[in-house]
């Protein structure tokens, strides 16, 4: 990406993302569950989308790499993003 | 000497699909000791040793987040663990081989010797390059796919190899992850502490130091060391963690390129979630399928059960003939061979039950599943799945009780099983059916609804109620130091493998018969001692009762034999009992002899009408409209008003909703909570539900009433 081109990117937590927009996984924030975030390929520089709300709300449907993972709002929040 | 091979993976890598493969049906399914976790062992086939396979539950690193994952690590920590392995196979979903590596590294890296199985590569068009991967984890690896079991040759040569031949050859491997500079001293601490010469170990005892197996002043130990030097558990798992990730995308990107193509193929998968998880579609659907669910337990599982009942009261009705009227024919007939009905009689419901559960797992759907109802369970203190065990109690509580095995969080799922029994079963029917009919008659309400169709309902309505309710309290009490979380993968669609999920059905129906099934059988026969038996004088004095009736009435034989039972029940151990108990039900409105058949009803809830018959002098328990004739026309002491007026009946009624009348529901609690509090606790909440809810009844229906 030249300089010309490049958007301000702004860090937002993976909850705030709309379904269907990809985005980058800047960092994870550290908490007792980060590891098993990671363990599932939750890396960050890795595309993470948000494919489809859960049906009571309260969890989500992400997309990373080639597989879905759910997620409740608690930790999509630890997972912050930008979108290029 | 028996060789100790390991099955290791994350879940969703067709690590039991492989485990199946490799075992066959010759396999043993028990706990691993001190937990419920279903622990599956088989004899490797095809090999000329002896070689025993641990299926470990599917992990997904060395930093564990569930009860599961701590019990490998657990496993993998102690030398002196009698299934500590000398062999670790690794399964890795050829799809997902970056995050499935994480694991493998880690447990290389423990210096266990392993066979890499890259596993599924029916799924992709091409494979990663086999010497590279080999050289970079510094062990043999296997393209197979658990789908095709005769790709499984190679696998069994090499495992052959390595117990023949060169066992101690991957000893010398380097490590993958070098450890960072600034945690050596402390971790040389830890080695001489320890007598671990494997640095890597001796990083993992200070990460998970607290709940590690390591004896008492060593812990104490390493303890003040690990907090002196200012070690950081969740920082130094973060930079493990991504330095692995670094060196296995750093040789993937070498090795398997071709690994893009997977991603660009995988949107039909999408399209079908967007409507299997749809916030509207998802539910619906859900719920048509678990209706579907329901009806197949409850009205296929008929036919069996009634073959099984059938042949059972054939076996009975020919003892009865063959052998001669003794302590023990007796013995034999009514309490072991009931018991043993009594055990059975459940498979039907637990194998078709298991059968639908098998295929939603196998298909991918159930996780899709929990992930709709997690938000909503939850406030509940339940789990997504929770779901799928409250729709099955309302055919059975067993099968609803067993199914909860896969719920990861203990209080999730003890919370589930506590409250299961409170959605009205199967066996509540014929109790309903006899009583319904005392409380309101059979007239159309409202120009459409029949009057004892609304009680039904109400009854099963109250039932679900309460076991919300009751959960919503059990999350208040019951506390709890685990991070609740939802991090859950949605595997790829697959069509079901048939013989895992005949092997899932075989395993729940066995460990059904051989856990509970002894449970059941004892309190069975304990049941028939209480009913059979009583202090002799009363025996005779009823024996001569029953004498003077028959003679005075000139019964005919059958009715001599029905009146002479009567007589016996009356003066048993359990009619003393039901006597003994009137003090405590009488505010219920209910009688000794209501309060016998209580007691009976405890073998299963529809003994109630069966001991009914019995108290009534009515031979055959089949005969419901004539039960229901006789209690009837049953006065109490004043010769005038009914016993079973509607005040009684609907408190009977409500007691049967809420009371654990149910000793096999209990044996499974016992089973699957792995103590006999809980089991306890269940009796207990239960019975106070079901005598505050019988006493408000009866006394409201009086009030209205007079």
């Amino acid at each position: 990406m030249s300089d010309k081109n490049k958007i301000i990117q702004v860090v937002k937590s993976a909850n705030d993302l709309d379904i269907g927009i990809p985005a980058r996984i800047a960092y994870l924030e550290d908490n007792s569950i980060t590891s098993k975030l990671l363990a599932l390929g939750i890396i960050s520089g890795k595309i993470i989308e948000k494919v489809q709300k859960g049906p009571f709300g309260g969890s989500a449907c992400f997309q990373i790499d080639n597989h879905l993972l759910a997620l409740r709002h608690e930790e999509a929040a630890l997972i912050k993003v930008t979108i290029e | 000497m028996t060789h100790k091979i390991a099955l290791l993976g994350n879940p969703n890598s067709g690590k039991s699909s492989l485990f199946n493969v490799l075992t066959g049906l010759n396999q043993r399914v028990s706990n691993f000791p001190g937990v419920t976790v279903e622990k599956k062992s088989g004899r490797l086939k095809s090999v000329p040793f002896d070689a025993e396979v641990t299926d470990l539950p599917g992990t997904y690193s060395l930093f564990p987040h569930s009860t599961e994952e701590k019990l490998v690590v657990d496993i993998l920590m102690d030398r002196k663990n009698p299934i500590f392995p000398d062999l670790v196979l690794y399964v890795a979903d050829v799809t997902q081989l970056e995050r499935h590596l994480l694991l493998a590294t880690q447990v290389l890296d423990l210096g266990f010797p392993m066979i890499f199985v890259v596993n599924m590569i029916d799924l992709v068009p091409s494979f990663p390059d086999i010497n590279t991967l080999e050289i970079f984890l510094g062990c043999p690896v296997v393209l197979l796919s658990a789908r095709q079991p005769q790709t499984s040759g190679l696998l069994l040569e090499k495992i052959r190899h390595h117990f023949n031949e060169n066992a101690g050859l991957q000893s010398a491997r380097q490590p993958i992850y070098g450890i960072p500079e600034d945690l050596l001293p402390l971790l040389n601490i830890v080695k001489e502490e320890m007598h671990e010469s494997n640095l890597y170990r001796c990083k993992l005892i200070c990460h998970h130091t607290d709940w590690l197996k390591i004896a008492g002043p060593h812990k104490a130990y390493l303890k003040s060391k690990t907090g002196a030097s200012g070690f950081e558990d969740i920082k130094n798992q973060v930079i493990e963690v991504m330095e692995r990730y670094r060196l296995i995308s750093k040789t993937l990107q070498n090795i398997y390129p071709h690994r893009q193509v997977i991603q660009n193929d995988n949107d039909s998968p999408l399209k079908i979630d967007r409507i299997l998880t749809h916030r509207l579609a998802g539910p619906i659907l859900f719920f048509g399928l678990l209706l579907l669910i329901f009806q197949a337990v409850y009205s296929l599982a008929t036919y069996p059960m009634d073959w099984i009942e059938a042949s059972f009261s054939a076996l009975h009705t020919f003892l009865a003939d063959s052998l001669p009227p003794s302590f023990w024919t007796s013995l034999l007939m009514d309490g072991v061979v009931a018991g043993l009905s009594g055990v059975l009689v459940f498979i039907p419901q637990i194998a078709i039950l298991f059968f639908m559960l098998a295929l939603l797992e196998e298909s991918g759907y159930m996780s899709r599943a929990v992930f709709m109802f997690d938000r909503i369970m939850q406030k509940f203190g339940m789990n997504g799945r929770s779901i799928v065990s409250l729709v099955s109690s309302g055919a059975c509580a067993i099968p609803a009780i067993m199914s909860t095995r896969t719920i990861s969080n203990p209080r999730e799922k003890l919370i589930t099983i506590l409250v299961s029994p409170l959605i009205s079963c199967s066996a509540r029917l014929p109790v309903y059916a006899v009583l319904v009919g005392f409380v309101v008659p059979d007239i159309t309400v409202l120009g459409v609804f029949n009057a004892p169709g609304l009680v039904f309902m109400g009854l099963y309505l109250l039932g679900i109620f309460a076991a919300f309710t009751s959960a919503l309290v059990f999350k208040k009490l019951l506390k709890t130091s685990d991070v609740s979380y939802l991090i859950m993968e949605l595997p790829q669609y697959k069509t079901p493998i048939w013989k895992n999920v005949w092997v899932a059905v075989k395993n729940k129906v066995w460990s059904f018969i051989s856990e509970a099934g002894k449970v059941i059988l004892l309190i069975s026969v304990i049941l028939w001692f209480l009913a059979s038996f009583g202090p002799e004088e009363k025996i005779l004095l009823a024996n001569q009762k029953a004498q003077q009736e028959i003679t005075s009435k000139n019964l005919s034989e059958v009715e001599a034999l029905n009146t002479k039972s009567s007589y016996r029940l009356e003066a048993s151990y359990a009619g003393i009992m039901g006597k003994w108990i009137e003090p405590a039900i009488k505010p219920l409105g209910f009688d000794w002899k209501i309060g016998i058949a209580l007691i009976t009803s405890f073998a299963a809830r529809e003994v109630f009408v069966g001991t009914m018959a019995t108290i009534y002098s009515i031979g055959n328990t089949d005969d419901t409209a004539t039960v229901r004739e006789k209690m009837k026309a049953e006065k109490k002491a004043d010769g005038i008003s009914k016993v079973y007026d509607p005040p009684t009946a609907l408190a009977l009624l409500i007691f049967y909703v809420f009371a654990m009348q149910c000793m096999s529901t209990l044996a499974v609690t016992r089973k699957e909570t792995n103590s006999w509090k809980w089991p306890a606790v269940q009796f207990g909440y239960m019975g106070f539900l079901a005598w505050t809810g019988a006493f408000l009844a009866y006394h409201l229906v009086s009030f209205i009433m007079a």
